[in-house]
């Protein structure tokens, strides 16, 4: 008998929603922003994991969650559509990194930016953020157990 | 000449509406799907100037047959019929290319005008335009030349022949790139280069661990074997090498093509490649989704297998002007 389920892994530009006790996972997450809902209450949990903060300055793409906006207003959706109440959600962030020093374009690079713009979202969405470990320039992988809510990070160097 | 329109509802009532309204307007033809998966199979086959699509569907949901759309043609045309309420998907299907929206219930004139429009208006992802067969094997040929270049450069700091072996040459989109080097997880050195002049990309190289760890012995002169991980010294070595390779990697480009390319300061990172490649995607993808993807593999003689990666980040429209060059020189 099997009884530790398998792992969902949440790829760049996906949405993932699950009850416990399934665990979600993202791998090398490096300037994208791994972003992690759980309503305790429920035991629901969500992942996404974005590249990009902002779907109103881009042009037509098939990955419309690689944006944070789109990305979390469908996590929102998805979980309310399971019965879980906003004021129940809280959020982690995780990666947001800059792998190479000066990477990018303008004062902002890509990490900061992304980081950002998430928080600017969660904010104005009334999800409280309960956690972050972003920044610095390593690569990080999440596991989300959502039995618990605990969000363990790895790193490797 | 008439128009054929392709209506995907689940309503027999508004595939009526539809066609009661267009039909006798210059339009060809009207045909229906009560579904998005009978919808994709006429779209195949019957290719319709413009196709009405139903956010709400049975089975497969309306944002769904419309990614498979664009992914079947950049170029088509999809008006999206939604209702009162549905703001947030509306802007789903607008990042995903459709052409325009009607809120249910409407009126025949705003039918009309709709469609109208949208067949008058030019698609949204002709930028995209794909390359012909002809076309990528131009650029995988340039992709070789640079490589071959950098391989003998890298022949030149070790003292050995360097063989470049091609593996794999294609345009591709950005989303796949780490899978390519393996697992996102897998451990790699990276240099990266921005290119500027008459081309703006970048260059990326890649290293796996391993590979990288070899490199360092033959370029520091220790017994192969000896570096398990990075200090300084190595990561200032494996820099050097990476910039010397880029460089003149780039130079055998400028040449082939007749360009002026300038090279920038090169960055080095170690770590995860999926948190590599994604934060190079995510820089050069705000300009472009796809690029080229040279991938090789440099070997020598005394059984030193160094696996090195090229990718050579170019955005579709970098790609026609490299195309032009290559028609100019050839020309000549």
């Amino acid at each position: 008998m099997n009884d530790i389920p398998e792992d969902i892994v949440v790829d760049t530009a996906q949405v993932k929603v699950t009850q416990a006790p399934k665990r979600l996972v993202a791998l090398g997450v490096g300037s994208c922003v791994v972003i992690t809902f759980y309503d305790p209450v429920l035991k629901v949990g969500a992942m996404a994991h974005t590249m990009l903060p902002d779907s109103t300055k881009s042009g037509p793409t098939s990955n419309p969650f690689k944006f944070a906006d789109l990305a979390i207003d469908e996590v929102i959706r998805k979980m309310e559509s399971l019965g879980s109440q906003r004021r129940n959600m809280e959020a982690k962030i995780v990666g947001g990194a800059n792998m190479f020093p000066s990477l990018g374009h303008g004062s902002l690079r890509a990490g900061e930016e992304n980081v950002l713009a998430v928080k600017e979202k969660l904010r104005k969405d009334g999800i409280r953020l309960a956690g972050e470990v972003v920044g610095g320039s390593v690569g990080r992988s999440v596991e989300f157990d959502t039995a618990s809510g605990i969000v363990t990070v790895r790193v490797k160097i | 000449m008439g128009t054929k329109i392709l209506v995907v509802d689940d309503s027999a009532f508004t595939r009526q509406i539809v066609k009661n309204a267009l039909s006798g307007r210059g339009f060809r033809e009207v045909i229906e799907a009560e579904n998005g998966e009978e919808g994709l199979k006429i779209y195949e086959k019957e290719k319709p100037d413009v196709v009405l699509l139903d956010i709400i569907l049975p089975g497969l949901h309306g944002t769904e047959v419309l990614k498979k759309i664009m992914n079947m043609d950049e170029n088509a045309k999809v008006i999206m019929l939604t209702a009162v309420g549905q703001e947030r998907t509306m802007k789903i299907c607008n990042i995903l290319g459709s052409a325009g929206y009607i809120v249910k219930p409407f009126g025949e004139s705003r039918l009309v005008d709709t469609v109208e429009e949208t067949l008058r208006a030019k698609g949204r992802r002709k930028r995209l335009a794909k390359l012909s067969e002809f076309e990528e094997d131009a650029l995988r040929e340039v992709g070789h030349i640079g490589a071959q270049h950098a391989g003998t450069a890298l022949s030149k700091m070790i003292g050995q022949t360097v063989k470049v072996n091609l593996l794999k040459a294609t345009l591709t989109s950005l989303d796949g790139l780490p899978k390519l080097v393996g697992d996102r997880e897998t451990l790699v050195s990276g240099v990266y280069l921005p290119v500027t002049g008459d081309l703006s990309g970048s260059l990326l190289m890649i290293f796996p661990e391993k590979s990288a760890f070899l490199l360092v012995d033959v370029l520091l002169k220790k017994e192969l074997g000896t570096t398990r991980e990075l200090d300084e010294m190595d990561r200032s070595a494996l820099s050097e090498a990476g910039n010397i390779l880029a460089g003149n990697c780039l130079t055998a480009l400028s040449h082939a093509l007749g360009m002026h390319l300038v090279e920038h300061v090169p960055e080095f990172a170690h770590g995860m490649v999926g948190a590599l490649i994604d934060n190079v995607a995510v820089v050069f993808g705000q300009k472009a989704e796809r690029a080229l993807i040279i991938q090789v593999e440099l070997s020598t003689k005394k059984e030193i297998k160094v696996m090195g990666y090229f990718f050579l980040l170019f955005a579709l429209k970098e790609a026609h002007a490299m195309l032009r060059a290559l028609r100019a020189k050839a020309g000549e």
